[in-house]
């Protein structure tokens, strides 16, 4: 059975959502990782929630991505290991470079929160299996700083190498090639913009977001 | 003593000669701060208090009521719901920003001191004329301090309300409710119990900013109050956060017996009230207060509101696990004294005794009696109505508000079910088969008119429109705004709205639990509208959801409740109310939603059917056929009708003749049906759905951007 981890850092505040999703959603085990430990529990996979970690000072996500943890964790990913970032942990991924860009303002300079379609573009990931490929799904956003930017070789680079995963139907934060989420080069890493983790079960509009869980489950207990 | 030194504390000659009465002696300066905090109207009610006790306070949900930092009512018999609303006014109309956003601050304090977890931010926002650039000025800073600092401290926001009118110009008003959810065994209050036991601060370092907070809210807002700008504290979401954490674990292990937010008047407050409840003294060592600037002087130190404090006192015996988990959240802390037997507070500086008061004299305040009465010239009446229906979907402020709530998070947490943006929002309670309700609203053009009705109907609307989601109301939070209190009309309009709210509550059995008043709104030469804002909570098990808006073509849709009469907010001829018939509708239209009758409910009220109309068309898409209308009624007149007592429901067409049968004939009017691509209104007027969303919800937010 998988077992999961979420990090938690000072200001995380999407981290209840997520091991709420884990918990009563895909049922699966769900470990609080703080982010002052100095190695990592035996998980399968990590999480990295939204949330305004350390305050966003400096710039989101910055703070955290120094942080002790972060080292076992980039361990974790050179091994391997499936983590995923949402929102903030994207954040915090693409400033401790294990995902390439940067997260600029959005185009707005406002906190944009709403509902989103997303196109699916790649679904042969551990993260995506159980969509079908250009599938358009709906989440939620919630956020000041989702504006993706990465020089074009990169963009080309994610292109060709099918590690665009999400991208917005309609661009709400101004982000190059309406990237909503994107994947690492070995493929074991996803961070992504929106809020799976809300949006699990018909009472809140939205359902989509659990079979991002429900596929990383999928991944690790049957390939 | 000084007359300088009292201006500067904002505190009169004759209470100045009160104190020297009471304590037989000249009072220190340290000592005259703190009489000139506890004695302001902010933290004392000293006006207001006579007025309060003819609310309703009592129920059978009912844990806690007025008197705490929050009130209580339960959800389960394991699981309860605090909450509070309070104002931010003056802060917010010097310094927009950062006054809304400390007011986001404080009232989440007031809700996680009780060991509850803050699960929603309301915030109700009244403006000047939505033309002038002071209102643009005040709206965008207003909006983006509470969108900082609610998103950041990790509080989804569910709705609100926003008023434009001139009343409010130089005086807007921000009144923030917080919801938070506990456990019953972590319900912890602000009364100090055990002697010698030790009181710790928590949080923030103390400085300058804030200085005389309390004061500067307990006078008018003339041009030396808006050279205060330094009164205006700054906020740190971040720092709140890890005080949410760490408070939070600190009361689920039973570390501590007391706790207050250091809110207005800060340590002054929160220690002389702590102590004050519990019947106890209390001993302040002030070198031991962490502070962030240099050669701060004892009263600077106990008056300063600078944000994110709290003080505890901890359970003898629990203090170095307490600092345990401080150190974990990486907080300031510091032990700076003890809990006493001799009811006086006690505060040393620099190894002198700087004060020496019993603590009754500073929560006993003279009040300040100042007999009502009417002045018919000062009463507003009749502002235009437009009666166009094209032109009114081009006006921003009868547009949609989500150039507003797309600014705050809305879906953290994961328990909004309907969310902001259609009058009252409903969550779930995980772990429980209950669902909640929240509204805050007020309409102080009403009350500048008739404050009795207007106080009636603002309780109506809102019950209305919990009723609207299928929950039932359940309990109400209410922060009432008016101007100076030493002006007999203000006291009028205070005397007539404490009657209305309380007739209007004790007849739909709905008690108040919390509650702030904010006094002195007035900028140089105006009053505001007597404004009493209203934060309700319904509560309920749901087994249907009705949609609020509509949801297939071919439905009926209806009106059910009361007469449509010619009647209007803005005009001399005002909404009646018939509380019997209010409640009577209410009860029926959550029974009609529990048997799973209704596919859209929405209450009618602002803005009458018009709004509900196309509320309900642009949320969903889809459109009505409006038929003919009553022969003496025009059909903007009929369709803007804000008589009270009137739901707007779409159902399926077999099922009308059940519907009538529950609700009885003479409740229910049939007056459309639901249709595909257009609102089509009799013979006179027809538009299309697009350009319906549009306008509505697109005209608010071209208003402010201007493109």
């Amino acid at each position: 059975m998988t077992k999961f981890g979420v990090i938690i850092f000072p200001g995380s505040n999407c981290d209840l959502d997520a091991i709420y999703v884990i918990e009563n959603i895909v049922k699966r085990k769900v470990l609080k990782i703080w982010h002052k430990d100095r190695s990592l529990p035996d998980i399968d996979c990590i999480i990295i929630p939204g949330g305004f970690s350390f305050g966003d000072y400096l710039r989101p996500g910055a703070i955290a991505s120094h942080s002790p943890i972060m080292k076992p964790i980039k361990e974790f990913s050179r091994n391997g290991g499936l983590i995923l970032g949402i929102c903030n942990g994207f954040q915090i991924l693409t400033e401790a470079n294990i995902l390439p860009g940067v997260m600029l303002r959005n185009i707005s300079t406002r906190f944009i929160s709403k509902k989103v379609k997303l196109k699916v573009l790649n679904n042969n990931t551990p993260f995506t299996n159980l969509f079908s490929k250009n599938e358009i799904i709906e989440l939620p956003i919630a956020h000041k700083d989702g504006n993706y930017y990465a020089p074009l070789e990169m963009i080309d680079e994610l292109k060709t190498k099918n590690r665009l995963i999400f991208s917005y139907c309609e661009n709400p934060n101004g982000s190059v090639e309406d990237i909503a989420g994107i994947l690492n080069e070995e493929g074991n890493v996803l961070g992504m913009m929106p809020h799976p983790e809300r949006a699990y079960e018909g009472l809140l509009g939205l359902e989509l977001g659990r079979k991002i869980f429900e596929s990383i489950v999928n991944y690790l207990e049957n390939r | 003593m000084d007359e300088e030194i009292l201006k500067e504390l904002n505190f009169s000659v004759k209470d100045y000669e009160k104190v020297v009465e009471l304590i037989g002696r000249e009072p220190s300066i340290t000592e005259l701060g703190l009489f000139s905090a506890m004695w302001s109207e902010h933290c004392s009610y000293r006006s207001s208090k006579i007025y309060l006790k003819e609310l309703p306070s009592s129920g059978e949900l009912v844990v806690q009521g007025p008197g705490e930092n929050a009130g209580i009512i339960k959800i389960t018999d394991e699981i309860y719901l605090a909450f509070k609303v309070e104002s931010h006014n003056h802060p917010s109309a010097v310094e927009p920003f950062q006054g809304a956003a400390t007011g986001v601050g404080g009232i989440i304090r007031d809700i996680f001191t009780m060991g509850a977890r803050p699960i929603a931010i309301l915030d109700s926002l009244c403006f000047g004329d939505l033309n002038s650039k002071r209102t643009k000025y005040l709206l965008n800073g207003i909006v983006e301090g509470i969108s900082f600092y609610g998103n950041c401290v990790g509080v989804p926001n569910a709705g609100g309300e926003t008023h434009f009118d001139p009343s409010y110009s130089e005086n807007p008003l921000v009144n923030v409710m917080c919801v938070g959810i506990l456990n019953k065994k972590n319900l912890r209050k602000s009364i100090a119990k055990t002697s010698k036991a030790k009181v710790i601060y928590i949080g923030a370092k103390t400085g300058r900013d804030g200085l005389h907070g309390a004061s500067f809210a307990s006078g008018i807002l003339d041009d030396k109050a808006v050279k205060r700008r330094g009164s205006v504290q700054v906020g740190d979401p971040f720092l709140e956060k890890l005080l949410i954490e760490a408070t939070l674990e600190i009361i689920e292990e039973d570390l501590i017996e007391a706790i207050q937010d250091m809110g207005a008047a800060g340590l002054t407050s929160s220690s002389v009230e702590m102590a004050g409840k519990g019947g106890k003294g209390i001993k302040l060592f002030l070198d031991k207060v962490p502070l962030r600037e240099t050669n701060m002087t004892p009263l600077e130190i106990m008056l300063s509101e600078s944000q994110e404090r709290m003080l505890l006192v901890a359970k003898i015996g629990a203090e170095k696990r307490i600092k345990e988990i401080l150190d974990k959240w990486e907080l300031d802390y510091a032990e700076i004294g003890e809990i006493t037997d001799s009811n006086w507070i006690e505060i040393y500086f620099s190894g002198e005794m700087v004060c020496n008061l019993p603590i009754e004299y500073l929560l006993n305040p003279p009040l300040n009696c100042i007999p009502p009465q009417m002045d018919r010239k000062k009463l507003v009446y009749v502002r235009e109505k437009t009666f166009n229906l094209s032109s009114l979907l081009l006006e921003p402020s009868f547009g949609s508000k989500r150039w507003i709530y797309e600014q705050y998070d809305t879906t953290l947490l994961s328990n909004t079910v309907i969310p902001p943006g259609n009058g009252a929002t409903l969550l779930r309670i995980k772990g429980t088969d209950k669902f909640i309700g929240l509204t805050l609203n007020s309409n102080g053009g009403l009350c500048a008119v008739n404050p009795f009705l207007g106080a009636q109907t603002i309780v109506a609307i809102s019950s209305r429109r919990i009723s609207a989601l299928g929950v039932k109301p359940a309990a109400v939070t209410d922060c009432l705004n008016f101007g100076d209190p030493n002006n007999p009309q203000t006291m009028w309009e205070f005397s007539e709205c404490i009657k209305g709210l309380s007739s209007a509550l004790k007849e739909l059995n709905i008690p108040v639990v919390s509650g702030n008043v904010s006094f002195y709104n007035e900028g140089r030469d105006k009053r505001i509208n007597p404004t009493p804002t209203i934060g309700m909570v319904g509560v309920g098990n749901l087994s249907y959801i009705p949609s609020n808006h509509f949801v297939e073509v071919g439905n009926l849709i209806l009106i059910i409740g009361g007469e449509t009469g010619k009647e209007y907010f803005d005009s001399e001829i005002l909404p009646k109310l018939n509380l019997e018939l209010e409640k009577n509708t209410q009860e029926l239209v959550r029974e009609l939603i529990s048997k799973g009758l209704l596919k859209s409910v929405q209450s009618i009220d602002r803005g009458g059917i018009y709004l509900a109309l196309i509320r309900s068309i642009s949320l969903s898409g889809i459109g009505a056929r409006i038929y003919d209308f009553p022969l003496n009624f025009m059909p903007s007149e009929f369709l803007l009708s804000e008589s009270n007592s009137r739901f707007l429901v779409s159902i399926d067409k077999d099922k009308i003749d059940l519907v009538a049968k529950i609700v009885g004939k003479e409740m229910v009017k049939v007056i459309g049906e639901t249709i595909a691509n257009y609102l089509i209104i009799a013979d006179s007027f027809k538009v299309e759905i697009s350009e319906i969303k549009n306008n509505y919800e697109r005209s608010f937010r071209k208003f402010l951007e201007g493109a």
